[in-house]
């Protein structure tokens, strides 16, 4: 609640002072408050225009005093007001002076004060205007011309009505009973019992108006002041005055403002530190200190009003952090859905809500052991090792032998005896025995972690018999953790993944340890045969958003020890679970999942069958048996590129090396639902072409359209002054005079109207250009540039597991530019965001949007600890051609004998090139027929383009040309010929300067001079190849 | 020796040792530090599913016991 306090300063220099309780003052600035208590516990904090909106027709305006002479009240913008020191006098002796020299202050509350005026601002600094009848209204209302002591009322139809200015009038004189009952009268939304400062409150809050009224508002104070005296601390505070208060400053610091109050309102929140009945005088305590409840929330800050309204109490910790600042802004809809990475939990809301978070403030100490003091030992460091089965002993009960997660939340404890038995009932009695709220540890809530602690111990019990010998299944151990889990989550705020993940307030595509705790469904056992491996097909479907709604696929709990939630097992995960490698009690590390079914906070008690994490094998890794569960911290390692799963889906992080990288290639698809792809020059070459046909289109079009305008008779508008003056003009034989006699208005329509026409004209023409492009197929070109990278995984030279590297092709879908220009062959990364789609035996083909992968290049430190990867490129001379293995690519930098003749074959162009350079000399090359001299190689293109231009152009016969990624094919025995197919990743090059072809400038230099000297030889080739053609063609 | 062991079993589990599900709290979604860890990178997630030399022995033997038990079942 808010008072308005008078404080004297030194000498005869006075504050007004907001204050949330008359027992408390804050050495800041005065200021004009508008305030909104709501009592209701509706979550939503009216808005601005709520605010305004009420304001308009319940005004409650009052005039704080104000007197002429002394100019040391100010107003909440700053500005000085003079105070009579006639007025002063008064208002001291209506104080009482005694009063006002201890206090100094008049305190003032409303329920609701709306206010507007020109002076008046909210909190973003707009203007809150009032219309001169709502101020006159408001001067009647409250009596301003009467009397000036007192305001007034006026209450929407919904809105309790407040005390009249009579019944407040009385208030100075009325004992506090009466104002009590009146209040209960008219509060229907309030507090059932209001402490006497807000009761005052209605009488006194006084508002500084710049219109002139100030100075005869000095009344109020002073009546306000009176029934404050010795009031200052609320003796008896409502348990229900869940308050909502909005206050709208007229400062221009209001965020400072908001800061300090959001500091002090948070504070309460720990209510051990600050015990009720503090003296109600100490200038420094906030309101709630002294109430020792829940508090109002004041400062309308999105932080606080959530805390209000949220069923974990557990925000406390989150206050400091990332609450909005802005008061005013809360969205209308109280769920207020937050990205992932907010802090904020956002459960629905409602009075239960409230009520937890009421309870909460009364937050006991359930749990002496957390915090720890002590570093306890890790399970690892515990139990030395994994646990052993065969040690696995006779004594240990079948019931825990054999007990899973769900069976352990029947489980009853029973004393030697076996008279007494102990469930989780009785566990819900005991936890709130010692302090727990029976809201927060809910039945619902000590069952669930009854079942998981009870799991978990009983855990302990058969893989550790010895150890644990029936000492850690006990219902002392039980109720210590199920006290530390309450201490944990409830009075720390703590939420386990699975919570945060189903609250909305975690990413289910963080890292995660979970642990199996049931096999919900088996995939068909069809499914190994029937997909022996995702074709490239099935990895489409997998990579699609519905794949999981397979019923081929399996189904598993997780847990992360405190709450579960259900996984769909993608299609090769599923498999793993046929084979029996995901079972019960396995840990699973997942990276990168998804989360289906889920349309906002959940709790995760509620159980809802319909959100289901979404696995990918290649984000869900076996884990360590000792691992932590819940969220890892830091960025996860890289899964080895050789276990990366064809149709698994995203690769979070992995490391490769890259080995090559091709150039840029356009796809465009085609209106018949096919495709083509392009190299850079081919795609330019048809963006030309495309333009070109879309501007002799457009040109014919224009043409036509001319002809139309040409003709003399066109639709004219005769009912236009514009189009009658054209009309003239067209008929007259000397129009320049017409128009020089015409007047300056009927120019202007003329002008109007030709402008007119013109638009017209153009609008049409680009309407006609526009379908006849359409219509001739050109409206648009579907065309996405991709980078092509080949890469390989990286082996660690400490890893004791050897094998062969593997290869992988990743196509980056419009590449970024710093891809295009950073990335680098012979350099190894660290690679975000890859989707693996299908493998064979030697390569696995995956993909990645450039803007959703990212390239992070490792030092060179961290390459040394991997084995080398890369084989630079380097030219390769006929000579050694027989070097390279089948099908591997090569470059290689040759003089072309002969360009052949363009051919169709199936539904594509080829062309051969025969090129040779002089690593073959002597009696070998002369020696027809035996020297491997020629190297023939096959270009082809999709015959799509009608085109008709050649691949290769005969031009380059006699010059030198580099050639990179050629693909090496068997030799033609026959011929004694060398052959290698260009394929869309081959390129050939006349200049080498450019980065990547660099390796191909000394052979190119050596073959140049070789073939200046060799023209002979040259020739002699030539003929060998037209003969070698002539052969085929017979 | 028998008030020892009296103590022993006294001593809460949970003061013994840490437990598995004790998460630790902290923020995520945060920016971890790509580039210093990008760059640090020696270490890769080697597990391969098909791989049935797991290095996690526990893991094969509790499969077996899973097994066992729900055949005693």
């Amino acid at each position: 609640m808010t008072t308005w306090q008078l404080f004297s300063e030194a000498g005869n220099n006075f504050r007004w002072e907001i204050s949330v309780l008359p027992s408390e003052t804050r050495p800041e600035e005065s200021r004009g408050t508008l305030i909104l208590r709501d009592d209701h516990p509706d979550p939503r904090l009216p808005s601005m225009a709520d605010l305004l909106f009420q304001g308009s027709s319940k005004l409650m305006q009052t005039k704080a005093g104000g007197n002429d002479g002394l100019p040391m009240f100010r107003t909440g913008s700053g500005k000085s007001v003079a105070v009579k020191q006639s007025s002063l006098l008064k208002a001291l002796s209506v104080l009482g002076e005694e009063d006002a020299a201890r206090n100094g202050e008049v305190c003032a509350t409303e329920d609701r004060h709306c206010f507007s005026n020109s002076h008046f601002r909210t909190g973003s600094g707009k203007t809150v205007s009032v219309s001169s009848a709502g101020l006159l209204i408001a001067k009647t209302l409250l009596g301003l011309e009467e009397n000036n002591n007192h305001f007034n009322f006026q209450g929407l139809g919904n809105i309790r009505n407040l005390p009249t200015t009579d019944e407040l009038n009385s208030f100075g004189n009325s004992s506090n009973l009466e104002i009590r009952a009146g209040l209960h009268k008219n509060r229907s939304l309030a507090a059932t019992s209001v402490p006497r400062d807000l009761q005052n409150a209605h009488a006194s809050k006084t508002f500084r108006s710049p219109m002139g009224l100030i100075s005869s508002q000095k009344q109020s104070i002073a009546s306000a002041e009176d029934n404050n005296s010795g009031s200052n601390s609320p003796k008896k505070v409502g348990s229900n005055s869940f308050i909502h208060e909005e206050t709208f400053t007229t400062t221009s610091n209001i965020f400072s403002k908001q800061k300090s109050s959001k500091s002090e309102d948070s504070e309460p929140f720990v209510p051990v530190k600050h015990p009720l009945g503090k003296d109600s005088c100490s200038r420094m305590s906030p309101l709630a200190r002294s109430l020792g409840r829940p508090l109002v929330d004041i400062s309308n800050n999105i932080g606080h009003a959530n805390s209000n309204q949220k069923h974990t109490p557990c925000e406390k910790k989150r206050f400091g952090r990332k609450s909005s600042i802005s008061p005013f802004k809360r969205p209308r809809n109280s769920r207020f859905i937050t990205p992932l990475t907010s802090t904020i939990s956002l459960l629905p809301t409602g009075p239960a809500a409230l009520k937890m978070s009421e309870g909460s403030c009364y937050k006991m100490k359930v749990s002496t052991r957390y915090p720890f003091e002590a570093e306890r030992k890790t399970v690892k460091e515990f139990f030395r090792g994994p646990p052993c089965y065969q040690k696995l002993l006779e004594h240990v009960p079948d019931q825990v032998k054999f007990m899973n997660a769900d069976s352990a939340e029947k489980y009853m404890f029973c004393d030697k005896s076996g008279s007494d038995v102990t469930g989780r009932e009785a566990f819900h009695h005991m936890l709130s025995k010692s302090g727990a709220s029976t809201l927060n540890a809910s039945k619902e809530w000590v069952a669930n972690h009854y079942k998981w602690i009870v799991w978990k111990l009983a855990c302990y019990e058969r893989c550790y018999p010895v150890e644990a010998s029936g000492r850690y299944l006990t219902v002392s151990n039980v109720i210590e953790e199920l006290k530390y889990r309450y201490e944990r989550e409830v009075n720390h705020g703590h939420r386990s993944a699975v919570k945060r993940i189903v609250e909305g307030d975690a990413s289910p595509a963080s890292m995660m340890v979970l642990c199996i705790s049931a096999i919900r469904s088996y995939p068909e056992p069809k499914l190994e045969t029937r997909h022996p491996m995702p074709s490239h097909e099935d990895a489409k479907k997998i990579s699609g958003s519905n794949w999981f709604e397979n019923s081929n696929v399996g189904k598993v709990e997780l847990t992360d020890g405190w709450y579960s939630l259900d996984a769909l097992l993608d299609v090769p995960l599923s498999k793993q679970l046929l084979a029996g490698k995901l079972f019960v009690g396995q840990k699973l590390r997942v990276w990168g999942a998804g989360l289906s079914g889920w349309a906002g906070p959940i709790s995760p008690l509620e159980g809802s069958t319909e959100v289901h994490l979404l696995c990918h094998i290649n984000g869900t890794y076996r884990a360590c048996w000792a691992d932590r569960l819940g969220f890892c911290k830091g960025l996860g390692s890289p899964l080895a590129f050789r276990c990366i799963k064809g149709g698994g889906g995203m690769v979070p992080r992995t490391l490769v090396g890259v080995t090559r990288i091709y150039p840029v290639l356009y796809k465009e698809r085609l209106n018949n639902g096919g495709s083509v792809v392009r190299s850079e020059k081919m795609e330019a070459k048809m963006v030309q072409l495309y333009n070109q046909r879309r501007s002799m289109i457009a040109e014919g079009v224009m043409s036509e359209f001319q002809k139309d305008i040409d003709c003399p008779h066109r639709k004219s508008e005769d009912s236009e002054e514009g189009a009658k003056i054209l009309k003239i003009l067209e008929t007259a034989a000397e129009p320049e005079v017409l128009m020089a006699a015409m007047s300056s208005e009927q120019l202007t329509y003329f002008a109007t109207y030709q402008a007119k026409q013109e638009a017209m004209r153009q609008s049409d023409m680009q309407k006609k250009i526009e379908k006849a492009i359409e219509n001739a197929g050109l409206s648009g070109r579907d065309v996405t540039p991709f980078l092509r990278v080949r890469v390989v995984g990286l082996t660690s030279k400490y890893c004791h597991r050897k094998g062969c590297m593997r290869d992988g092709l990743i196509t980056i879908w419009n590449p970024t530019g710093r891809q295009q220009s950073e990335l680098a062959e012979g350099q190894a990364y660290t690679v975000t965001g890859l989707k693996a789609l299908n493998s064979d035996s030697d390569t696995i083909y995956l993909h990645a949007r450039g803007s959703t992968t990212s390239w992070q290049p490792l030092s060179p430190l961290a390459t040394e600890c991997f084995e080398p990867f890369f084989t630079p490129r380097k030219s390769v001379s006929l000579s050694n051609l027989g070097e390279v293995p089948l099908a591997r690519e090569f470059d290689i930098a040759a003089v072309v004998v002969y360009v052949g003749e363009v051919y169709t074959s199936g539904h594509q162009k080829r062309q051969w090139v025969f090129v040779t350079d002089g690593s073959i000399s002597g009696p070998e090359l002369h020696s027809e027929g035996s020297a491997d001299c020629l190297l023939a190689v096959s270009f082809c293109l999709p015959d799509t383009d009608n085109d008709s231009s050649a691949l290769i152009n005969r031009n380059l016969e006699g010059s030198t040309v580099g050639f990179c990624n050629l693909v090496k094919r068997s030799r033609d025995k026959m011929n004694h010929l060398w052959v290698a197919e260009a394929t869309e990743n081959s390129t050939y090059l006349t200049s080498y300067d450019f980065p990547g072809c660099s390796h191909l400038k000394e052979a190119a230099s050596c073959a140049r001079k070789w073939a200046k000297i060799s023209y002979l030889t040259i020739q002699k080739l030539r003929e060998r190849v037209l003969i070698i053609i002539g052969g085929c063609d017979s | 020796m028998a008030t020892e062991s009296k103590t022993v079993t006294e001593d809460a589990k949970i003061d013994l040792f840490e437990d598995d599900d004790e998460f630790e709290e902290f923020e995520i979604g945060e920016e971890w530090n790509d580039k210093e860890e990008g760059n640090d990178v020696t270490q890769q997630w080697e597990d391969d599913w098909d791989d049935d030399d797991v290095n996690d022995d526990f893991s094969l033997q509790l499969r077996r016991e899973l097994e066992n038990n729900t055949e005693k079942s």
